[in-house]
């Protein structure tokens, strides 16, 4: 008999065999099927919605249970869960039904005892663990467990001046028992105010009067003031949250609001939110007429001259300078415009520009630095302009005016040769017909009307246009078929191709003729003349040139009446032709000069006869 | 020169405008000479309600200049440029009203140097006689055997150029949507109405695109800036160069 031996890899897989067996044989063996309810949380902000889960413990194939209505509450479908587990062996089967609930009113709620068709069998769900207790907005009880969402806003100052940037802090209060994300930061309702941007915020646990934890995260900005009055300050954001019995209880910590902690949610969970802070008065004042300088440009807050600069020291008439005025300080950086320059006669001041290095997150600080472009007019200058830069201090309630000492400069006349270009310059102009305005720096006007155009619309734009072009393209189409269809008619005409095909034999015999003369070839010129000859007749003849005798020549030539002496010539340019053809030899005594002269005088009157 | 003659035959059809503008820019001249750019920018503007020429747009454009008002410069040099382009007066004064404003002139591209050789419409008039050469080159290099390679090169050469010719009337007419704002920190608004709130301020003189022509809502258009900032503009601050 033959002996089977079974190698190593073979042993392996049947062994995993075994194994994968049992474990699948384990894990959907028949189990005790045990079925529970729970409202998830057992507390509820009215307003907000809480899940109810159905979990059947020992089977996999229970179809979704159906829930009975319950009075002042909306139950929907959100979804199923399975869950496997294997512990020491032991394998455990439960689904998770999950709906959404939320209630119609305040108030205290229990799922009633209903029966679940699991796998052909009915089993009872008790009512004993599913109660939910929905709390009122705003309630005592909700501020006491600690579940309400407030949004607080905190002003230090209770008079503000319009345009003033004051501090504001932006306070979220939550329960430590819930997470989400921020989906809209903190915006102002209304338009009194304007926000200037967000620090990072910053976290804290405090506690409650019970003992219960709220998380507070805090938001510092500054506002800005638009109108003048009592002004309503409100603040709105949208947050997106999770309840706490859906997630991952590890999770739940003091520094986990913040964070994305979808992973391990199902997206149904998710809630919006949209707390609203109480609307905060604040009293809006105007800044005082009294004392306001005449140069005020707008800067409220606290600010000193950095520096001012005059950018070259030496320069000539007409020379740029560039002046630079660094103001630093905190307030309303952003509206604050360039001081007016005190530059009346002697200077040329072009529109100032402004640049500001902000040192904070606002731009309540920083410095702003004002550059002008200058340029003397006069070489009495001896130093820049005055200029003062104004501001109200919100504090001191009271205008401050800062005015930098001028900085010296040497201001010398222009070059002479500059002088010159222009007096040149100058010149020409009044040669062209044209009037320099006085002092300009613009080229001048023109006296006479030049280039005169319809209209500034490029001629493709007008309306006319395109249909002109396609007409053209028409026109020039039509021409174009009209010459191939003529040319296809006249292919199919015999008697024009005779006479097309004649007259290009003509032409090509006449250049052989002046040839042969040129080469003394008295054969090729008289074959080339009779051929010429005989074509001639033959384009009025009915018989083809190949075809006509001499007497046939002569006879047509007579009937259109050319000299004898021509006709006598033709005789002896036929003749010739056939003497040197049947003879073989050309004799060259017979071409002279006096032959191409006869010849050309013949193709004249042939022209004029034929 | 054909182009010459074609000139003058226009100029003799506009000679009886011209005659009849004539004395509203004269006097406009004088206005600015006396140094009352206020009254010349009016006799200039009225004088342009019966002809436009390159001279009438290169003065309103030097008396608005005068009168602080640069936009308005902008718009009237950069139509005088329309007119006569590449002119160097006009070019001049335009480099000047940029400084005062202190914005950067739009870059001048290789085919926009050689456009502004001529006006667009001299451009067309050379397309149309390339073509036109080109086309009875083609002809008769189809129906007759004399001359074919000089011909031939006629046809192609024509053809190349005319290429060229209409890359650069194409690039015309994408220039007549372009256009200036002549208002300073004039409001480009995110909705074609003027309760809604300012995306940006424009500088006067900004060059912008329009885009969407047929979509325009009345007194609004949608433009594009060089920096790609979009959005809607009220035509009382804004002006077609080729309008």
């Amino acid at each position: 008999m033959k002996k089977f031996y079974l190698s190593n890899s073979m042993l392996k897989t049947i062994y995993m065999l075994f194994l994968t067996i049992a474990f699948v044989s384990k894990v959907f063996a028949a189990d005790k099927i045990t079925v529970s309810a729970a409202f998830e949380p057992k507390e509820l902000v009215f307003g907000r919605r809480g899940l109810l889960n159905v979990t059947v413990s020992g089977s996999k194939n229970a179809s979704a249970p159906t829930i009975p209505e319950i009075d002042g509450l909306t139950i929907r479908v959100l979804g199923t869960q399975q869950n496997i587990q294997v512990i020491n062996g032991a394998t455990s089967i439960s689904s998770t039904y999950s709906f959404s609930v939320s209630a119609q009113r305040p108030g205290e709620y229990s799922l009633p005892d209903f029966e679940w068709d699991i796998n052909g069998e009915k089993y009872l769900v008790s009512s004993s663990t599913a109660k939910l207790r929905v709390l009122e907005q705003g309630s005592s009880e909700e501020v006491e467990t600690g579940m309400a969402i407030d949004l607080k806003v905190n002003v230090t100052q209770d008079k503000v001046f319009v345009g003033e940037m004051i501090p504001v802090t932006v306070a979220l209060y939550a329960p430590t028992t819930i997470s989400g994300q921020v989906s809209v930061m903190p915006t102002i309702e209304g338009d009194d105010f304007i926000s200037y941007g967000y620090r990072e915020p910053s976290r804290e646990v405090v506690e409650n009067s019970d003992g219960s934890k709220r998380q507070v995260v805090s938001y510092e900005t500054y506002i800005m003031p638009l109108k003048v009055g009592d002004n309503s300050l409100q603040y709105k954001m949208g947050l997106v949250i999770q309840t706490p019995q859906s997630m991952n209880p590890n999770r739940l910590n003091a520094n986990n609001f913040f964070e994305s902690i979808f992973g391990n949610l199902t997206i149904n969970g998710v809630e919006e939110v949209e707390p609203i802070s109480v609307p905060e008065k604040i009293n809006v004042i105007a800044l005082p007429i009294h004392g306001k300088p005449e140069n005020f440009t707008g800067a409220i807050g606290d600010f000193k001259v950095e520096a001012f600069t005059a950018i070259p020291q030496d320069a000539h008439v007409g020379d740029p300078i560039t002046l630079k005025l660094a103001v630093k300080g905190g307030g309303n950086m952003d509206r604050i415009s360039a001081p007016i320059l005190n530059a009346e006669g002697d200077w040329k001041v072009y529109t100032p520009k402004s640049t500001f290095s902000k040192e904070d997150a606002f731009g309540f600080t920083g410095t702003k630095i004002f550059e002008y472009i200058i340029i003397p007019q006069s070489d009495k200058i001896t130093e820049t302009p005055p200029i003062t830069f104004s501001f109200f201090n919100p504090k001191t309630e009271r205008y401050y005016e800062l005015t930098p000492d001028a900085v010296g400069l040497r201001i010398t006349a222009a070059p002479e040769s500059v002088n010159q270009s222009n007096i040149v310059s100058s010149h020409i102009n009044q040669n062209t017909t044209q009037i320099s305005s006085e002092g300009s720096e613009l080229l001048p006007i023109k006296l006479g009307i030049t280039h005169s155009v319809r209209t500034l619309r490029p001629l493709m734009t007008r309306p006319f246009f395109t249909p002109l072009l396609i007409g053209l393209a028409i026109a020039i189409g039509g021409l174009l078929a009209l010459i191939k269809r003529r040319k296809l008619r006249h292919a199919q005409d015999a008697e024009y191709l005779k006479q097309v095909n004649i007259e290009k034999v003509i032409q090509a015999n006449l250049e052989k003729v002046r040839k042969a003369y040129a080469k003394g070839d008295a054969g090729e010129f008289y074959h080339a003349a009779s051929v010429v000859i005989l074509e001639v007749v033959a384009r009025e003849h009915s018989k083809s040139a190949q075809a006509l005798h001499v007497e046939d020549v002569e006879n047509f030539f007579r009937e259109k009446k050319l000299s004898e002496e021509f006709i006598s010539f033709i005789k002896t340019i036929l003749n010739t032709d056939d003497v040197i053809r049947f003879s073989g030899v050309a004799d060259e005594k017979r071409l002279s000069s006096e032959s191409l002269k006869n010849f050309e005088s013949l193709i004249n009157e042939l022209e004029k006869c034929c | 020169m054909l182009i010459n003659r074609i000139l003058l035959i226009l100029s003799l059809v506009l000679l009886p405008v011209v005659l009849k503008a004539t004395p509203v820019f004269t006097l406009g001249n004088e206005a600015y000479q006396n140094r009352d750019f206020q009254q010349a920018i009016n006799l200039y503007k009225e004088s342009l309600k019966t002809t436009q020429s390159f001279s009438q747009y290169f003065n309103l454009g030097n008396a608005y200049y005068e009168n602080k008002e640069y936009g308005q410069a902008i718009l009237a040099y950069e139509r005088a440029l329309t007119i006569k382009p590449g002119d160097a007066e006009a070019l001049g004064n335009l480099k000047k009203t940029y400084e005062v404003l202190q914005i950067s002139p739009e870059r001048v591209g290789s085919i926009e140097f050689l456009a502004r050789m001529f006006s667009a419409n001299t451009w067309t008039c050379i397309a149309i006689i390339v073509i036109l050469i080109g086309l009875i080159a083609f002809c008769f290099q189809l129906y007759t055997s004399v001359g074919n390679g000089v011909v031939k090169t006629i046809m192609w050469s024509c053809m190349v150029l005319s290429v060229l010719l209409i890359g650069i009337n194409v690039f015309y007419v994408s220039q007549a949507r372009w256009g200036i704002v002549f208002k300073n920190e004039a409001k480009l608004r995110i909705s074609p109405t003027n309760a809604s709130p300012a995306m940006t301020l424009l500088p006067e003189g900004t060059r912008a695109k329009v885009i969407k022509t047929k979509e325009t809502v009345e007194g609004f258009v949608l433009i594009k800036t060089l920096d790609n900032k979009e959005g809607w503009m009220s035509m009382e601050d804004f002006e077609l160069i080729r309008s």
